[in-house]
């Protein structure tokens, strides 16, 4: 009963030192994990990368659609514009276009804001 | 007396460290694979079946440590819950080579240790571990090699604790005997 109690105990001492042994034997420490970490911060980085870029990219197509309906609106605004200013404007400078009419609001706008930074 | 005041130095070191890496810290997580790797990849050769399929299982392994790490309970202990991820995924990794089997027990997932290689050749504890039956092996390299506790153990096993008890008891009677060890 003695010997195979202090059997057991010797195995515990014996299995730590042989594991232990075994650890300082593997060469997977020191420069090893070193690079081994390189490798998986490495990979971590690009994972978060690519993840920013998709959130990039479904951020831009949704910014690029709130654009292009707005352009859309304001395309309407400047049909409303275009409309009203031939109603009132005599019959020979009827013709007028987008451009014409964004040439004008710029210049009305930039008179405007020459007038309130001078006052 | 030193080696108590070392090791709660590291442990509060650790903590410090998985704190900051929960908080995103890149630098506090390289820290973290650098102290862990080492023992688990030696752990995963062990039952693994070749290099590079336990290196793939350690990348896996830290990648999701990193991805799941704000998820982690302060009350299992980091290196438990990175063995637990370890052990899953070396499950999974044998489930995808094996599509056909839908059921896989803990013994069929590690490779059998061969008693016919050249054992001399071998290292004392390869010797032993193919010895013993793989869930005895991956007990004892888990308390012996790890340093994990029977209920740690059966945590990360999905095992009862009377089971991993008994294996671990069966274990070391059978390398009592292998290495012939009596009353010095």
């Amino acid at each position: 009963m003695k010997n195979s109690k202090n059997g057991i105990n010797n195995i515990d001492e014996k299995l730590k030192s042989i594991f232990a042994l075994d650890y300082q034997k593997s060469g997977l420490d020191g420069i090893e994990a070193l690079n081994f970490t390189n490798k998986i911060m490495k990979q971590i980085e690009r994972q978060e990368s690519a993840k920013k870029g998709f959130a990039l990219a479904f951020f831009g197509f949704f910014i690029s659609l709130i654009m292009a309906s707005f352009l859309i609106y304001w395309r309407e605004c400047f049909y409303v514009l275009q409309t009203t200013f031939a109603a009132i404007t005599p019959g020979d400078i009827k013709e007028v276009d987008i451009k014409s009419i964004s040439l004008m609001l710029l210049i009305i706008f930039g008179a405007g804001f020459y007038y309130y930074k001078t006052q | 007396m030193i080696f108590s005041i070392i090791n709660k130095n590291i442990n509060n070191q650790n903590s410090a460290l998985i704190v900051q890496a929960q908080k995103g810290s890149h630098f506090a997580f390289s820290q973290l694979v650098t102290l862990h790797s080492p023992a688990l990849r030696l752990f995963l050769r062990r039952f693994c079946k070749s290099p590079e399929i336990c290196e793939d299982v350690a990348q896996e392994t830290f990648l999701k440590a990193w991805k799941n790490l704000k998820q982690m309970r302060g009350d299992s202990g980091f290196k438990t819950w990175l063995y637990s991820i370890a052990i899953n995924e070396m499950k999974q990794h044998h489930r995808k080579n094996n599509k056909f089997n839908s059921e896989v027990s803990n013994s069929e997932i590690f490779e059998s240790y061969s008693i016919n290689e050249a054992l001399d050749e071998k290292l004392d504890i390869e010797k032993l571990l193919a010895h013993l039956s793989n869930d005895e092996a991956m007990i004892v390299t888990l308390n012996y090699g790890e340093g994990f506790s029977h209920s740690q153990i059966s945590q990360m096993l999905n095992m009862p604790l009377g089971t991993v008890k008994s294996h671990a008891l069966r274990a070391r009677e059978k390398a009592v005997k292998f290495f012939n060890i009596t009353d010095d």
